[in-house]
């Protein structure tokens, strides 16, 4: 029976891990995909310097604000549902998501409906064609995402009164879904935003240099075929943006529940002690990174 | 109902004490804002509040874990957590940085990395004043996270207790609580979020969006903005009480 409820209980955590992963990935390529966070301002910037594009822009806020917004959403419809109606939680998942997506993609076109009437005197046009290209891809990378935040809300809360405080937390599944949609927001603008910031956006100078203020507003307009648009860097980061933001986020959970998981079994001081081995086994790795890093590119050229 | 005026000023006063240690965590963050993610500024690429949040978020789901455990314990295990988001985020940056955008950790404000005495101005991009996390400001962001996950996870704790019916000393040492009050923990966790967004955003007026960590000379306004957030946490903090009171 112990090996029993052991296995259960690192079964649920890598769920947790899983569903913390998914979060992180489809957070960063959902910003990407509507250009929000950090690298909007080069997107509003660019018809200020003369160069006009087709890339969705639909930044009202940070991106732990938004995501923060479309946690607590769906996070509250859900409990509606789930708790009060005593829905499946599965059906419930579904349909808060779908009604948090409507949420989404309302803000999303009035967003960049405002952002794009703002640069109208430079000449930008409003394409309605890019609107009714890059609605769904937005809404698709939110449902994904929100479903994610629900379900790992979801089994946060009940896993804390089902396996007796050994994994999850006591805190109601909306305050859950603000609190994770907040802290992926974090990440994925952090993180993930670099790969579409300093490299997708400005493809056309060179590879292997940081992005001198100069440059700034004179982003990349033209793709491999034809003009640039949403769906092009949100492939484009798919491919290690996205998941690096992923690896981020289950990281974290990761090492964080596996402290705690320490810390329930031998003690509260040698979970203490264990998060502080982890502490300095990060710095090792951060350490590593940046010596062989310098020591592959090399100075400045 | 009477109120034990001695624990009143208690939780006041920490919940001031929360905020100023969070105002300090943030000087000690290398944050970068939007510069950051075209790697034309070091450090992490979001704002003041975003990353703040985002790392206390970590503690205060350990701190409500451990809602019946001595105080001390609990906020030096938020403030652990929080440094563990904070060091995995940075080695992300980093990863993307070098593997994603092909520069390596750099700054152009001093000639050597003050921690390992490494030249590291020749590896900055002309035009910019430097990109990723380095050792020196590496270490000030864990540092920093752990100071502002300290203080988030006292505001989250003291808040917690009180609102939860605790006497003077259970605001210290383990309660006998065997289940968990929801109800507090969700007015405690609003609070402990409204802590850390207002004294990060003080935070982030004095050192107008971007600083590297302790080796930038925006540091010397420590003293001043400490006192400004200690003033505003204590508002704050008077505001939240009578609002939990009239509950």
């Amino acid at each position: 029976m112990v090996f029993e409820g052991f296995a259960l209980i690192l079964a649920v955590l890598s769920l947790i891990v899983a569903l913390g992963i998914l979060i992180g990935w489809f957070e960063d390529l959902e910003s990407d995909s509507g250009s929000q966070s950090n690298p909007n301002s080069q997107v509003q910037l660019a018809p200020q310097v003369g160069v006009l594009h087709r890339i969705y822009n639909k930044a009202i806020s940070g991106e732990p604000i938004s995501w923060g917004l479309i946690g607590v959403t769906s996070g509250t419809v859900f409990t509606v549902l789930w708790y009060c109606f005593k829905i499946n939680p599965v059906i419930s998942a579904v349909v808060s998501c779908g009604f948090a997506m409507m949420v989404h993609v309302s803000l999303a076109t009035s967003a960049h409906f405002g952002r794009t009437s703002g640069v109208k005197v430079f000449g930008q046009p409003l394409y309605l064609d890019v609107v009714a290209f890059n609605l769904p891809l937005i809404a698709a990378h939110g449902f994904i995402g929100a479903t994610a935040v629900v379900t790992l809300s979801y089994i946060f809360y009940t896993s804390f009164f089902r396996l007796e405080g050994l994994l999850g937390y006591p805190i109601p599944i909306p305050i859950l879904g603000l609190l994770l949609g907040i802290m992926a927001g974090a990440i994925g603008s952090s993180t993930g935003d670099v790969h579409y910031g300093a490299e997708r956006q400005f493809q056309h100078y060179p590879f292997g240099e940081g992005v001198p203020s100069k440059n700034f507003g004179h982003i990349t307009t033209k793709a491999e075929a034809g003009w640039r648009t949403s769906a092009d860097i949100t492939y484009f980061c798919s491919r290690y943006g996205g998941p690096m933001a992923g690896l981020c986020y289950g990281s974290i959970l990761f090492l964080d529940n596996i402290r705690l998981l320490v810390g329930n079994f031998a003690g509260s001081l040698m979970g203490l002690l264990f998060g502080v081995i982890i502490i300095v086994g990060l710095f090792a790795i951060n350490r590593f990174l940046e010596v062989t890093s310098r020591r592959k590119f090399g100075p400045y050229q | 109902m009477m109120f034990d005026l001695n624990l009143l000023i208690t939780v006041l006063l920490l919940i001031a004490v929360g905020g100023v240690l969070i105002s300090l965590g943030v000087f000690f963050i290398p944050i970068g804002g939007a510069p950051a993610a075209m790697a034309t500024a070091t450090g992490v690429a979001t704002g003041c509040e975003m990353i703040t949040i985002g790392a206390g978020v970590t503690g205060l789901f350990l701190s409500a874990t451990l809602y019946n455990q001595p105080l001390l314990l609990v906020v030096l295990a938020a403030g652990v957590s929080s440094a563990i988001m904070m060091g995995v985020t940075m080695i992300a940056a980093n990863l993307i940085l070098i593997y994603g955008v092909g520069a390596p950790p750099a700054f152009a404000r001093k000639d050597y990395d003050p921690v390992t005495k490494e030249p590291v101005k020749p590896y900055v991009t002309p035009g910019t004043v430097g990109h990723g996390v380095l050792t020196a400001t590496y270490l000030g962001g864990l540092f920093g996270a752990f100071l502002a996950g300290i203080g988030g996870a006292l505001t989250f704790s003291v808040m917690y207790r009180f609102t939860s019916g605790a006497g003077f000393w259970e605001l210290f040492t383990a309660t006998s609580q065997a289940a968990p009050d929801i109800a507090a923990i969700t007015l405690s966790v609003i609070t402990a979020l409204g802590a850390y967004l207002i004294n990060a955003n003080i935070t982030a007026y004095s050192i107008r969006g971007v600083i590297e960590s302790w080796i930038d000379p925006k540091f010397e306004a420590v003293p001043r903005t400490l006192a400004a957030c200690f003033s505003a946490s204590l508002l704050f903090g008077i505001l939240i009480l009578l609002a939990s009171i009239a509950l």
